[in-house]
């Protein structure tokens, strides 16, 4: 089996174990921030910069790098992160951006958080309100 | 206010887990979300499975999401599956992302640490904790479509995980490899309602196609985690 490694998660569980063992009450988790998803429409690929980026986003939670199988080339990837945990359940957004030399080159987000905004049809919604 | 520091904070975190296996007897584990039913996914077939064959395959998402780039600019549908366990010793997570056009089946990433290193043929990871491969050195240490997986271990290591992907849009099957490392910079208590913890977190997944070296992607996140009481 795999060795025990030490992530977030597992610490964010024993944090919330130990407070409640402690008789401290419910907690909520809470890291980054949530970001603009509605806000992707103003940016337009292979045109708009990353300062535009940036202004309409936000600065991102993080940096990285892609090269993805279909990318002839690395390219620069910023990336924006929200979760929410307590001790009954933990959710999630992400949303990564990609650059191409200084230009938007497109996203992927995705979410776990239940948010009248995000959904993108209404199938879905409807599949989550019948999953909650 | 009181600060735990990295010096000092692998202290708390020996106790925290001590205090919880005294309290719960080590019986306790906790469960987030849903495991998809990966061993389905070869069931699908690119452009003609629908929206109930995902469902029935690999189960309900648990999110939804939306993918554009450059090489296929219309709006791609995201399905996000993601579970994670821990018995308060390990956290195990697993997360698949299925793609979506005009209804139908059109690829996957998956990764997981769920896995059982025995069964894959991978070395173990590295019990050192803050470990994480040295980014900087895979766009000049490896070649597309030369580099082998033991070049790829060789000089990353052993993953925490493992995965699959097939993604728009060529659509050929790749294998993955995961890499995750998350540090505690810094934890502050501001009393016994508030914790801040500054964190890094920073994943990398290695795409493989016929064992060969086809790709990667990696982001290093840092900031602050907040935990609040809600009473």
């Amino acid at each position: 089996m795999m060795k025990n490694t030490f992530d977030l998660l597992r610490f964010v569980v024993l944090l919330f174990v130990a407070i409640s063992m402690a008789g401290c009450g419910g907690f909520v988790f809470r890291t980054g921030s949530r970001p603009d998803i509605a806000a992707l429409d103003s940016l337009t690929i292979g045109q708009s910069s990353s300062d535009e980026v940036r202004s309409t986003l936000g600065a991102p939670f993080g940096t990285g790098r892609t090269y993805l199988p279909y990318q002839e080339s690395p390219q620069e990837m910023w990336s924006y992160y929200y979760e929410e945990s307590s001790m009954e359940d933990g959710r999630r957004t992400f949303l990564l951006v990609y650059l191409k030399d200084g230009v938007y080159d497109g996203y992927m987000w995705f979410s776990s958080l239940p948010d009248a905004d995000q959904p993108a049809n209404a199938w879905w919604a409807d599949q989550y309100d019948d999953s909650r | 206010m009181k600060h735990f520091n990295r010096r000092n904070l692998g202290n708390c975190l020996r106790t925290i887990p001590l205090a919880c296996l005294l309290a719960l007897g080590g019986c306790m584990t906790i469960k987030f979300g849903a495991m998809p039913m990966i061993d389905n996914i070869d069931t699908l077939t690119i452009g003609e499975s629908t929206r109930a064959d995902v469902v029935v395959a690999l189960g309900q998402p648990r999110g939804n999401g939306m993918t554009r780039f450059s090489q296929e600019p219309d709006p791609r549908e995201v399905w996000f599956y993601e579970y994670m366990e821990s018995d308060g010793q390990e956290a195990k997570l697993d997360m698949l992302i299925v793609f979506m056009v005009e209804d139908r089946y059109d690829g996957h990433l998956w990764f997981s640490s769920l896995q059982d290193f025995e069964h894959t043929g991978l070395l173990s990871p590295p019990e050192s904790l803050g470990y994480f491969p040295p980014v900087s050195e895979l766009e000049t240490g490896l070649t597309r479509g030369h580099s082998s997986e033991e070049d790829i271990l060789a000089m990353l290591g052993a993953p925490t995980g493992t995965g699959s992907a097939i993604l728009p849009p060529d659509h050929r099957m790749q294998s993955v490899m995961y890499y995750e490392d998350v540090q505690i910079d810094d934890m502050i208590s501001t009393g016994a309602s508030e914790f801040y913890v500054q964190m890094q977190q920073r994943i990398l997944l290695v795409f493989l196609e016929d064992n060969t070296f086809n790709g990667f992607m990696w982001y290093a996140n840092a900031g602050v985690a907040e935990a609040a009481s809600t009473s």
